[in-house]
């Protein structure tokens, strides 16, 4: 019987000696190419509260875990699923699906492998994160596999599916936990050991020194050096830059490859003059820049100011190989000219820019205000990357993967100097276009949201 | 010096058959072996212009160099029987071509040697009278002033005074003749030579050998050699240095070739040198490389079937220099597991025949594929290249197949002798031999069968295979029908995720407790449950092991791990889960019945339709039928497009 419970309730009913197994499931999406970013965090932390006070045996098995080359399986949906068709009319847009992460037989294939000479049991309490509220159709499957996999295992779904779309999983899901409420408990850090054998290819870390640093140093002694910083708040610029600068002085010697990586909470109004010189030591490999989710028009006063700061501090700002700015599309009441707009203004500020689909995130001004409207749409439409507000705003989806190619088109200008002819040939400028970053299909990052 | 009355195109005929190079090359270290040289080295030329091999054997007197060495058949008879004197080897043998192994590999080759031994012969002479020319008689080009200092002769007649008295003859140390003072008549004149402080070096122009055969200059052949005998500066203790120069292009092209570009398996496939490496430490007679861990079983019989060998073969090229051991398939790193069962011990003891080894049959394709076959080595000495003695063209279809998984070691130890039973070259066996003849019989059998050690090993390798494949049907089978719930249960999901009319109507289904069988639970199990034998062998069922299933073919015995999803007749339905009963029912009963009061699922696959699918078809096709019907409940649209979406729907993609 499926039963909604709060964090709290999950949290008391683990008891000393259970065997939890944390999975991180597939998604079933268009488009998911922030991979190199995903980690499951609140697994992590979870798992190394459960370890220290509970006293459980905790153990994960992360689909979404990048091979040793650094690439995340992804594989063509099957038969029916394999297009997914939204909008009508002039709105209408074919998506192809797809399958992000290992195939579900992985986890067979370890549970399989866990048992032969495993002393320990199998596991008690089978717990699935959910990152995104859309991506619940993996989460339907793998609950069923697991029915049949560990027949006596208590399942429970936790994460944002069931926290913002409770009834729909309560109903779909074949577990027999559905945790409605985030889990709260005392912070001991995310461990990144209980990825046992496999390395993953970063640390994310809170913008606590307390937490941050021992983690960081955990990282680099499993041969992990890089480190994207995120915050509760959205802003790891906070209090002048303070626990950030903390956590950067007292952990950037320990390995001369440990790499900083603002991917998310980093504001251009936040940014000042002495952060500004911090992120122009090496140890800072990429930022990139949030728009505010409260205008949809840029402080552009804020970005002349930023792009100062980072002048001063010798960043190199012209090719976007180290700074890059988010740009929102999708969001409600928007105009074709105002993205294009801020698209240049992000360009000419930051050397390249990212084109960040919206998500109506639940409980938010944005959310509320057009929530009727949103309630009438499927709930897989709700992904950012089908627009859900297409038809709202009048943008039509062609249109708005015209704005990619758009953006793409202008990375590629700015990156392979168009303008400066004399500037290296063109098979220099030809290897350079290949070795940077794909801009195509850069999104959010899943670090903002996580609970 | 002379070859003697030998036509010189035979002579060209006879190099022929030593081939390739390695075949010939591996001459001189069989000459070495007989010669009980504990040590021999052999090195090349930084560009492979030449070769030089030393040994520290008994070596040869000029004398015995002229008598055995570079006459056709001079030493086959003698060379070939009994044991070596100091380490009482039996003997490699030859046929007394020996020496023409390399004529067609190089221009020429250079023999240094020396032997402490006594040169002792008699030679009979019509007339004395007035003096003889030793040296003549000798046949060896010796300065008359060193053979004076180290030669002593006996002058015997026949009749009662046989012996002719010393007084009466002299060597003339100018001229190198006996002077006789009278004619004595007929007379056997026995030269004693001490060899200790003589040495020679002799060079073989076989260019020049080759050359005359064109012209069939019969009055030049004598000029091919030429042999310098000097005064050792110490007592000689023997050993033997042979030097081949001037190697042929396609030789040094062959040494010189680097190794195949890509993923390579076989020896061919390896750097020109590497291949020498390799095929002399097969061929020649040496001792085996250490053995592996997981061939311990085969040291006993190794040591049971190894006769004595070299101490020491060491291999220089350049700065690379290795002691070569003779390698076997299973020291390999990467080679096969080898069973137990899998070893054919070969024991022959028949008619002076006396051979060991065994034969080793592995469970996949050996590599490189040079160690296919078996290899016959008599007194050490590959005989030709690793074999199966005819039975390859008895052979069909997987029996033939199984020969590329058999590789094996037979060491005659007597019998087969080389002038008897092998042919120039020692590349195969005389078919008239008796030896041989008993060798193949217990080999292969007798007749069109092949039966024998080859015939227990071919069998013991198709046992194996056929369980494995036996097995692996039987799991193969396990994992479809697995496969086949795993979709129908993921497109339940599926339908349900999507919401609508469909799930409405699988909740309400799921929801009945009323059952729908009629028939089918009395009908006969149709036997997709876990054997109760695999092969023939009893099975075994095991719970959490780290393979599905395993093969214990010493107790005759399959276990398989039954804990794993595939032996789970389990189908999840949407939080409800049933049994998937398997029946053999008769054709006109229902494809599949459901029972919701006991939780299972009954499937007939004695129904009409199984004979149009393959397993996994059928049995998605009747719970994706059982399923829409009972779900749509009359509704004929709805029934077929929700068993259209469960046919179609799965989570497997062939990754």
């Amino acid at each position: 019987m499926t039963k909604s419970v709060t964090g709290q309730a999950l949290l008391k009913q683990v008891q000393k000696g259970d065997r939890i197994l944390l999975v991180n499931p597939p998604v079933f999406e268009t488009r998911y190419s922030w991979l190199r970013w995903n980690q499951p965090l609140d697994l992590l932390r979870v798992g190394a509260y459960l370890k220290s006070s509970k006293k459980c045996s905790v153990e994960l098995f992360d689909f979404m875990l990048p091979d040793p080359k650094g690439r995340v399986q992804k594989k063509g949906l099957i038969g029916q699923e394999r297009y997914k068709e939204v909008g009508d009319g002039d709105f209408a847009y074919t998506y192809p699906m797809w399958r992000f992460g290992k195939p579900f037989d992985a986890l067979n294939d370890w549970l399989v492998e866990r048992r032969a000479g495993n002393k320990r049991g199998e596991p008690t309490q089978v717990w699935i994160t959910s990152l995104c509220s859309y991506w619940y159709a993996s989460i339907h499957q793998l609950c069923t596999k697991l029915r049949l996999w560990l027949p006596d295992a208590t399942l429970a779904v936790l994460g944002n599916y069931p926290r913002f779309m409770l009834d729909n999983a309560v109903d779909f899901c074949d577990a027999d936990l559905i945790v409605r409420t985030p889990l709260k408990y005392a912070d001991k850090g995310s461990s990144l050991k209980l990825y046992a054998a496999e390395k993953p290819p970063f640390v994310s870390v809170p913008l606590n020194p307390a937490t941050a640093i021992p983690a960081i140093k955990e990282a680099t002694e499993l041969g992990v050096f890089r480190v994207a910083v995120f915050d509760a708040e959205d802003d790891i610029c906070r209090d002048k830059g303070k626990p950030l600068r903390e956590i950067v002085e007292s952990t950037k010697n320990l390995h001369q490859h440990l790499r900083f990586y603002g991917v998310s909470g980093l504001h251009p109004e936040r940014v000042t003059p002495d952060l500004a010189k911090m992120f122009a030591e090496r140890t800072f490999a990429e930022l990139y820049f949030e728009q505010s989710e409260e205008e949809l028009e840029l402080d552009e006063a804020a970005y002349e100011q930023c792009r100062a700061y980072l002048l001063e501090a010798e960043i190199d700002l012209s090719d976007g190989n180290k700074t890059c700015g988010f740009v929102w599309i999708g969001r409600p009441d928007e105009a074709l000219e105002g993205i294009v707009r801020r698209s240049f203004t992000v360009l000419s500020t930051f050397g390249s820019v990212i084109l960040k689909p919206y998500t109506a995130v639940p409980g938010t001004e944005l959310y509320e205000q057009h929530k009727e409207y949103l309630d009438d749409l499927p709930y897989a439409d709700l992904s950012p990357h089908r627009f859900p507000f297409a038809e709202y705003n009048g943008i039509t989806r062609n249109e708005y993967h015209d704005l990619y190619r758009m953006a793409a088109f202008l990375n590629e200008k700015v990156r392979n100097r168009s303008f400066d002819l004399l500037n290296g040939s063109m098979g220099a400028e030809l290897l350079r276009n290949s070795l940077h970053r794909e801009v195509w299909n850069l999104e959010a990052s899943p670090l903002s949201i996580i609970d | 010096m002379s070859v003697g009355g030998v036509d010189p195109s035979i002579l060209r005929e006879l190099s022929g058959v030593y081939k390739p190079f390695i075949k010939a090359f591996k001459e001189l270290v069989s000459n070495a072996y007989d010669a009980d040289a504990a040590d021999v080295s052999i090195e090349f030329a930084d560009n492979f212009t030449s070769a030089t091999i030393s040994d520290d054997g008994n070596g040869m007197s000029p004398f015995e160099f002229r008598s055995d060495f570079t006459r056709i058949g001079g030493s086959s008879r003698k060379w070939s029987k009994g044991t070596t004197p100091k380490k009482k080897r039996s003997r490699i043998g030859n046929k007394g071509i020996g020496f023409l192994a390399l004529a067609r590999y190089c221009d020429r080759m250079v023999v240094t040697s020396s032997s402490p031994r006594q040169f002792k012969q008699t030679y009979p002479v019509e007339e004395t009278s007035p003096s003889i020319d030793i040296v003549s008689v000798l046949g060896v080009p010796i300065d008359p002033q060193l053979l004076n200092k180290v030669c002593r002769f006996e002058v015997t007649r026949p009749g009662k005074r046989p012996k002719v008295a010393a007084t009466n003859y002299k060597l003339n140390a100018n001229t190198g003749r006996l002077d006789f003072k009278k004619d004595f008549g007929p007379v056997d004149i026995a030269i004693t030579i001490d060899c200790k402080r003589l040495g020679f070096q002799a060079t073989l122009d076989f260019d020049r050998l080759l050359k005359l055969a064109d012209s069939a200059d019969l009055e030049k052949l004598s000029d091919f050699t030429l042999i310098e005998v000097r005064e050792l500066p110490r007592e000689s203790k023997g050993g033997t240095t042979v030097s081949i120069e001037g190697l042929k292009s396609f030789v040094k092209r062959e040494l010189r070739a680097d190794r195949r570009k890509g993923f390579v398996r076989n020896v061919a496939s390896r750097s020109g040198f590497e291949q020498v490496a390799w095929h002399l430490s097969r061929c020649t007679p040496i001792g085996y490389a250490t053995a592996s861990d997981q061939a311990g079983h085969l040291e006993a019989l190794l040591e049971d079937a190894s006769p004595p060998t070299l101490d020491k073969l060491t291999l220089r090229h350049g700065e690379t220099e290795r002691e070569l051991t003779r390698p076997l398939y299973p020291f390999e790193p990467d080679a096969a597991t080898l069973y137990k069962d899998m070893i054919t011990e070969v024991d022959i003891n028949e008619g002076g025949l006396v051979a060991k080894g065994f034969l080793l049959g592995y469970e996949s394709v050996v590599f490189p594929a040079e160690y296919r076959g078996v290899s016959i080595r008599v007194r050490g000495v590959a005989i030709g290249d690793p074999t199966f003695l005819g039975a390859e063209f008895l052979l069909t279809g997987a029996h033939k197949a199984a020969l590329s998984q058999i590789t094996g070691e037979i060491n005659v130890m007597s019998g087969l002798d080389a002038v008897d039973a092998l042919n120039p070259g020692r590349e195969d066996f005389y078919e008239e031999s008796g030896d041989f003849l008993t060798l193949r019989r217990y080999f292969r059998g007798d007749g069109e069968k092949v039966g024998g050690y080859l015939g227990r090993t071919i069998d013991a390798v198709l046992k194996r295979s056929q369980a494995r494949s036996s097995l692996n049907t039987t799991l193969s089978r396990a994992a479809c029908i697995r496969r086949a719930m795993d979709d129908v249960s993921a497109g339940v999901t599926h339908l349900m995720t999507d919401g609508g009319k469909q799930a409405r109507a699988i909740r309400e289904m799921l929801k009945s407790n009323k059952s729908h069988s009629n028939g089918l639970v009395s009908a006969k199990p149709a036997g997709f449950d876990v054997p109760n034998k695999v092969a023939g062998m009893a099975v075994n069922q095991a719970r959490r092991r780290s393979e599905a299933a395993a093969i214990d073919y010493e107790k005759a015995q399959v276990t398989i791990d039954v804990s794993r999803p595939e032996w789970d007749n389990g189908l999840v339905l949407f939080k409800r889960r049933f049994d998937v009963i398997h029946k053999k029912g008769t054709a006109s009963q229902p494809i599949a019945e459901i029972d919701f009061k006991e939780d299972r699922i009954l499937v007939n696959w004695g129904h009409a339709a199984k004979l149009q699918m393959d397993e996994r078809g059928f049995l998605r096709t009747a719970l994706a039928w059982v399923l829409a019907r009972t779900a749509a409940d009359g509704d004929a649209d709805q029934m077929m497009e929700m068993a259209i979406t469960l046919l179609s729907f799965t989570t497997q993609p062939n990754d």
